[in-house]
């Protein structure tokens, strides 16, 4: 009896973590919502101003969450529109008053989360009233969250909450004094001052997490971007080792040319990435750039098949994708197949402040690009640099040389990173024919599991570039060009016998009649003579 | 392979096979040469034949009085041959220089018959006839009015005609007066030499068939009577006469030490003008003598009929064609597959071109030069693509002439002072 | 009284009768000259092609911007980037207040822009600028020019087929293909002008008809003109010069010898200058396509023709791409390619590879050549986007000659080479009969067509260079353009030659003796003899 409960007991621990592990891949599978979750309102772009860039921020934190979005203005706010949604975002980037007396009746009539970002527009929110707002002009800051301080950057108008941070809480550091980040009244948040600086949008993003509710935790990992066929390979490499001297996983950005796939620059290219992969390096797709590719988004999955079912052709095996927010923006009818990526790094898209279409779609988990610049001038409390509160990705690009290369080797090592290995997150996708899947036990094509172990030649540049036209009759002409050679040769041999020795003739004859008067005598000619003729 | 494939490789063929067997021409002709160059010259055996000289002359008063002057000096007894000039129809001062001529050399057999536009102009072959009337050598020689024969030609032809009675005639060889004047002119002088001694030289050797020049050559009366004159159509009118030679079973040597100097254009214009004759006179003895190609008893005269025809017709088309590819080639019209030749036998074909010609320039003095080589190579893509010219414009000339059924101008070669 | 009222009023009649006739009697002598008939013709063309609507122009792509800057003139961006190059815009910018750009150009398009402007301003008081006021200042030289031109092949006669040739040459030259460049800002409706007048000068002087200072002055100042147009022509200039020196001997007077030298000598040193200080007028773009879409598109291994300018192996990829198929703006114009890509990359680079491996250069020549025929690059809009059309449309009003031209002519270098060997071979028996009788003037009509073939031979080489086979700076208009012209100039010489030679038949006899052919027939049957 004892036995058997034991081994029942040892049964439900060996089965449970895989149920775990099961739970959360379940878990993580979050399905891509179709209805969008968040409806997002802002007054103004404030192109003028240094809040130009936070529509833009929200946008990126939302997608890092991978949440969706419906965005609007307050002018094109139509009565009813925030009833739909059971979270509101309203972002005020300027002072000016609000027009709009649909917005006004329904944002004082919203039952659901509320955050509200930016100046207060009084009257607009009740609760938001009461609030102890101090109003500074001219200070310096820094955003302080667990444990780690963010730069200090100079802000001409800062709110903040006037009142003590409570432990734990994300902090903006003015002086020596700190303030509280957000303020949170039952069901409105309040985030006073948001610019575009990464302290701020971490700060941001923790609050979002926050008020989404998403218990996971956050992940560091490190990607260097727009490696590109002619990239300098040889940095690759050398990065590529220096990366796994130092124990550091890191993920590679590739970009997807779909051009002369079979040249040998093509092949030796991918030879590196598989080098990549042996120094536990990952592969990441960006997303190709819409100039790219011409129209439509058949072009778009024609190049994505192409490329992709030739890196798993050739034993490289993608497992994000990289892109720009403005991705999310266009209908997922549209960007197929690149939707079909379950995790991607979402990088800093200066370009777009008012894209196309109103509503976002979402990857399954995506991260924050940051740069390295921000995690250098960051401090942490602690030895160990800690965590942001959500999903980042350091953005290095790849260094120049081997100086740089150290450089940044140092600033990486020296804040005590702990960098997440992309490949052993849970990754899939499916395009065409291949389905990628990667865990921590490793990547799976198709379900089989792939080494990444590398040992190969170099390649040889023994490609045909160019088709040679096919001439019929080759070998006819071939054996007779051979033959006629030959012919021709012994022909000219013989000529040139003929020549040399007719020389002597013509030297015998004309000499003699250049002596001799007209004399009708017969020419001594050599007795060689009769040989020679053929 | 489309059609053009198909042409391509007809033309290969064709050429190369042509240009083998000039080699083989060229190497006979060497043979002869150094077989020739061994024998004595030959010697007349009794009783000179008597011999008619013959000279149609048309507006020839630059050159008439020097080429009457040689004929007169000949090593030969002045009263076993006669010189008879038919000025045909001129109106510069011929006439009186003629005159002039026979009152300086009164006890010389010189007869001088003054045509006009009735009883003459009628062309060559005409004036030919009319100066037979009046001949009376068992043996009529023939020389234009600009040839400056040389000492012992008539001598040498006479000799060697009597010596054999299975030839009908003997032609001589000829060589260019005014060979250094310009480019063109050495172009010329180099195609006579090699022209001889390969088409006459090596197909004498090889086959015993020589074609009659239209000058500097000797004949037997016989001939003429039985053929009953020379055809008055026959622009070419040598090429005519040789062919009824052959059919009579004569037939034709070369002696090569009979020598004739005459003067060549100097001009492009003259030059091709002269040449578009010859190859219309040649195309309407061709056509008129082709049926023999088939002809049994012909057998003699067929390969030369054959060679005539592969060499006007078969190589020059041959060449014209592969030329009209190339350029519609060129021109992306049409695409050719076949893999042809390496760029390296083409080379190496030219080389032995050129090697051939040289081995002919070497037979002659002053001739076995360096830069006579260069000027063969240059030739080859000058002189020899001009000759492509001038057979097409011959033959559509030839046609143009048959379809409007018009008489074939006797067009004069201009000559120069030299 | 009645008498005296009869002859007063008798006069002003006969005065009028007599004025009509004598008007009548210019009008056919001027007015009715197949020359000048052909200008009024194409005047009335461009008027309704270019001044009417629906307007007709070429879209802009934007490479013109800093030359009309230059002339305080700016794009008022109607329309997002992806629009400008299909659609054309009639209406830009005045600079109200002082042009701070910097990046101003001033070429010889300058001095037409200012004046349109001028123009413009003086018309209407606005800030708006009608581009069409800078076509009618272009348009009013075209007319000029093709004066000239149809001068050269008229010999100004009046015959039937003078207007023949005429015809020909309006529809040729006054094809919409060539006209819609009239409503741009793009130099090539200037280099159009030109080169016309440039070779028109010659042959006019070569045929002695004209003063022969005003074709000297007009030859050196559209040669002045033309190199001054951008850098790229700036080299022409050189050629131009040589050959401005080298008309000293056509004529003997002193004076004419004096002008031509120092006018001459004046060109080369300009052009010079002009290529040195002016700026590059190459884009990425067009250099990006001198490598992927000419040296390495025609190279049997293109890594190896990389190493040889010493770039990286691995831009083969881009191996046959253009403009952002595989990679982005951002891309092209980041840091690194410039470094690894764009600083090794130069015309006299490529122009020395294409002498080192003649195959590749001629594969691109076929290709160029091909392209060229196509007188309109195909992206470039006509059509104002208030027109409605979709975006892109380019006008098929009156373009029977470039559609003959796109579809018809065999496009290839192969056919210009046989072109050429036939133009050459037809003229060249003036150019040896002038030099030999030191009659140098007869000489000129063979050196004016020279002149056009090799300005296109040139512009055509400079493309390949310059921008592979896509041609982003329009180099292969000129190409096009003296392909025209010499073709057209040759068939004007021939159709003379034809009426002259049919002037020559005696028709009326030709006819009887064709009626009568059958009356001889049996009359030559009979006679005997060696006739066929």
């Amino acid at each position: 009896m004892k036995q058997s409960i034991l081994i029942l007991i040892v049964l439900a621990l060996l089965v449970l973590p895989m149920s775990i592990i099961y739970g959360e891949d379940a878990g993580d599978k979050e399905t891509i919502s179709t209805t969008t979750e968040v409806l997002l309102i802002y007054d103004q772009l404030a192109a003028d101003t240094v809040y130009r860039d936070n529509l833009n921020t929200v946008e990126t934190l939302l997608s890092a969450l991978s949440r969706t979005a419906e965005r609007s203005s307050i002018d094109d706010y139509r009565a009813g529109q925030m009833s739909g949604y059971q979270k509101v975002i309203i972002l005020k980037n300027t002072e000016n008053a609000i027009n709009n007396p649909a917005f006004i009746a329904d944002c004082q009539n919203y039952s659901g989360a509320l955050l509200y970002i930016g100046f207060v527009a009084p009257g607009l929110i009740p609760s938001l009233d009461s609030v102890p707002i101090s109003r500074q002009m001219g200070r310096t800051v820094s955003v302080n969250m667990n444990g780690l301080a963010g730069n200090s950057i100079w802000i001409d108008d800062l709110r903040v909450v006037d009142e003590r941070p409570g432990p734990g809480e994300t902090t903006i550091g003015v002086g020596t004094s700190a303030y509280p980040f957000s303020k949170t009244l039952d069901r409105l948040t309040y985030v006073p001052t948001l610019i575009s600086d990464p302290g701020f949008a971490l700060g941001l993003g923790e609050i979002l997490k926050d008020w989404f509710g998403l218990a996971t935790a956050a992940h560091m990992t490190l990607l260097i971007p727009d490696i590109y066929p002619f990239s300098d390979l040889n940095m690759v490499i050398e990065t590529s080792n220096a990366f796994y001297a130092s124990g550091i996983p890191f993920a590679l950005g590739v970009v997807p040319i779909d051009d002369n796939m079979d040249f040998p620059a093509m092949a030796r290219f991918y030879q590196v990435l598989r080098y990549v992969q042996s120094r536990n390096g990952t592969i990441i797709v960006h997303r190709p750039s819409p100039v790219t590719v011409s129209d439509g988004n058949a072009v778009l999955s024609e190049k994505m098949y192409a490329v992709i079912t030739k890196m798993v052709e050739n034993g490289v095996y993608p497992l994000g994708l990289a892109t720009g927010e403005s991705l999310f923006f266009d209908k997922v009818s549209n960007v197929s197949p690149l939707n079909l990526f379950s995790s991607g790094v979402i990088l800093p898209d200066p370009g777009i402040t008012e894209p196309g279409s109103k509503e976002t779609w979402a990857l399954s988990s995506a991260s924050l690009g940051i740069s390295l610049e921000t995690i250098e001038r960051t401090s942490s409390q602690n030895r160990n640099f800690g965590n942001y509160p959500i999903n980042t990705t350091i953005v290095m690009p790849l260094p120049e040389n081997e100086a740089a290369l150290a450089a940044q080797l140092g600033v990486i090592n020296n804040k005590w990173l702990s960098l997440t290995d992309y490949k052993r997150l849970n990754n899939y996708w499916t395009i065409g024919q291949n389905t990628i899947t990667s865990s921590a036990s490793g990547i799976r094509v198709n379900g089989l599991p792939v080494s990444l172990s590398y040992d190969e030649e170099p390649i040889e540049a023994d490609y045909r570039y160019q088709k040679p036209p096919e001439y019929s009759l080759e070998k006819i002409f071939t054996a007779g060009n051979t033959f006629l050679l030959t012919v021709v040769g012994i022909i000219i041999v013989l000529f040139i016998v003929i020549v040399v020795f007719s020389r002597r003739v013509y030297l015998n004859k004309f000499r003699k009649i250049a002596h001799n008067e007209e004399k009708n005598e017969p020419v001594k000619t050599s007795p060689e003579q009769e040989d020679n003729t053929p | 392979m489309n059609v053009f494939d198909y042409l391509m490789l007809i033309n290969i063929f064709l050429i190369w096979s042509l240009l083998f067997v000039n080699i083989v021409l060229i190497v006979a002709g060497y043979v002869y040469y150094l077989k020739v160059e061994k024998e004595p010259p030959p010697e007349i055996i009794g009783e000179h034949p008597f011999v008619s000289i013959m000279v149609p002359a048309h507006n020839e008063g630059v050159v008439i009085v020097k080429t009457v002057t040689a004929l007169l000096a000949f090593d030969y007894p002045w009263d076993r041959y006669e010189i008879i000039v038919i000025n045909d129809n001129s109106s510069d001062n011929s006439a009186e220089l003629l005159k002039e001529i026979q009152d300086t050399n009164p006890s010389r057999n010189l007869t001088v018959i003054n045509t006009d536009n009735i009883t003459g102009g009628k062309g060559k072959s005409n004036a030919l006839n009319i100066g037979y009337q009046q001949a009376k050598g068992e043996f009529i020689a023939i020389y234009d009015a600009d040839n400056t024969p040389e000492h012992k030609a008539l001598r040498y032809l006479a000799a060697e005609l009597k010596a054999d009675d299975s030839l009908g005639a003997v032609i001589g060889k000829f060589r260019t007066r005014n060979k250094e004047v310009n480019l063109l002119t050495r172009f010329i002088n180099i195609e006579t030499l090699s022209f001889q001694w390969m088409a006459q030289a090596g197909r004498w050797q090889l086959m015993k068939l020589c074609t009659i020049p239209g000058t500097n050559f000797i004949l037997r009366r016989t001939i003429i009577e039985a053929i009953g004159g020379w055809d008055e159509k026959a622009v070419a009118e040598d090429t005519e006469i040789s062919f009824r030679i052959y059919l009579m079973g004569y037939k034709i040597k070369f002696q090569p030490k009979a020598v004739t100097w005459e003067q060549e254009p100097q001009t492009l214009g003259v030059w091709f003008r002269q040449r578009t004759r010859w190859v219309k006179g040649n195309v309407y003895v061709l056509i008129k003598n082709i049926g023999y190609l088939v002809d049994k008893d012909a057998k003699k005269i067929r390969f030369d009929i054959f060679y005539f025809l592969s060499t006007y017709f078969l190589l020059l088309t041959a060449l014209v064609v592969s030329d009209i590819i190339f350029f519609m080639n060129m021109a992306g019209l049409v695409s050719t597959t076949i893999q042809g030749f390496s760029n390296l036998l083409w080379f190496t074909a030219f080389i032995m071109f050129i090697l051939g010609v040289f081995i002919a320039l070497t037979t002659e003095k002053g001739e076995m030069t360096v830069s006579n080589f260069f000027i063969i190579a240059l030739m080859y893509f000058t002189y020899c693509q001009m000759w492509i010219i001038v057979t097409v414009y011959g033959v559509f000339q030839y046609l143009k002439d048959r379809i409007k059924k018009q008489d074939s101008k006797w067009y004069k070669t201009e000559r120069f002072q030299g | 009284m009645n008498r005296n009222m009869d002859n007063n009023t008798l006069q002003p009649e006969k005065k009028l009768n007599q004025s009509i006739l004598k008007i009548r009697a210019w009008s056919f002598d001027y007015l009715l000259k197949p020359s000048t008939l052909g200008v009024l013709v194409l005047f009335g063309l461009l008027v309704v092609v270019l001044f009417l609507p629906p307007v007709i122009g070429m879209a802009d792509d934007g490479s013109t911007a800093a030359i009309i800057l230059g002339s305080n003139l700016y794009n008022l961006g109607e329309l997002d980037p992806k629009e400008t190059q299909a659609f054309f815009q009639k209406d830009w910018g005045i600079m109200e207040y002082f042009n701070d750009n910097g990046n101003t150009q001033i070429t010889s398009q300058t001095p037409f822009l200012n004046a349109a402007k001028n123009l413009d301003i003086a018309y209407t008081w606005d800030w708006l600028f009608d581009i069409r006021f800078y076509g009618a200042v272009i348009a009013l030289f075209y007319l000029i020019a093709m004066y000239f031109l149809f001068e050269t092949v008229t010999y100004g006669k009046r015959s039937k087929w003078a207007y023949v040739i005429v015809g020909l040459g309006v529809i040729i030259f006054g094809d919409t293909a060539y006209s819609a460049w009239i409503n741009s800002f793009y130099p090539q409706a200037l280099s159009f002008i030109l080169v016309i007048i440039l070779g028109s000068s010659l042959i006019l002087m070569g045929q002695e008809k004209l003063n022969d200072y005003l074709l000297l002055g007009c030859f050196f100042l559209s040669a002045l003109l033309l190199c001054l147009l951008n850098q790229q022509y700036a080299l022409l200039g050189l050629f131009l010069g040589i050959l401005g020196i080298n008309l000293k001997y056509v004529d003997k007077k002193k004076h004419y010898q004096r002008i031509c030298v120092i006018c001459g000598s004046l060109l080369i040193l300009s052009s010079l200058a002009a290529f040195f200080i002016m700026p590059n007028g190459l884009t990425k773009l067009s250099t990006y396509h001198s490598m992927t879409r000419g040296v390495l598109m025609t190279a049997n291994n293109p890594e190896q023709a990389l190493e040889e300018f010493s770039i990286n192996p691995q831009y083969a990829v881009l191996t046959g791409t253009s403009y952002y198929q595989a990679i982005s703006p951002e891309t092209m114009d980041s840091q690194e390619m410039e470094t690894a890509f764009f600083s090794k990359v130069n015309p006299t680079g490529v122009a020395i590879y294409y002498l080192a491996n003649p195959g590749q250069l001629y594969e691109m020549l076929n290709r160029s050549v091909d392209s060229s025929f196509n007188i309109r690059p195909a992206w470039l809009g006509n059509y104002e986007i208030t027109q409605g059309d979709p975006p892109g449309t380019q006008t098929s009003f009156f373009t029977l000659w470039s559609y003959i031209k796109a579809n018809y002519l065999p496009g290839n270098f192969g056919f210009i080479t046989i072109w050429m060997g036939v133009l050459i071979g037809v003229y060249v028996r003036f150019f040896r009969k002038g030099i030999i009788e030191k009659n140098e003037r007869n000489t000129l009509r063979f050196v004016g067509l020279m002149t056009w073939l090799f300005i296109g031979l040139w512009e055509l080489y400079v493309a390949i260079i310059t921008s592979g086979d896509t041609d982003t700076l329009g180099h292969l208009f000129i190409f096009s353009l003296t392909f025209d012209l010499i073709s057209f100039v040759i068939l004007g010489k021939f159709i003379h030659w034809l009426e002259k030679q049919l002037r020559k038949v005696d028709w009326e006899a030709r006819k009887q003796a064709f009626k009568n052919r059958n009356k001889d027939k049996k009359k030559n049957q009979e006679q005997r003899g060696y006739r066929l």
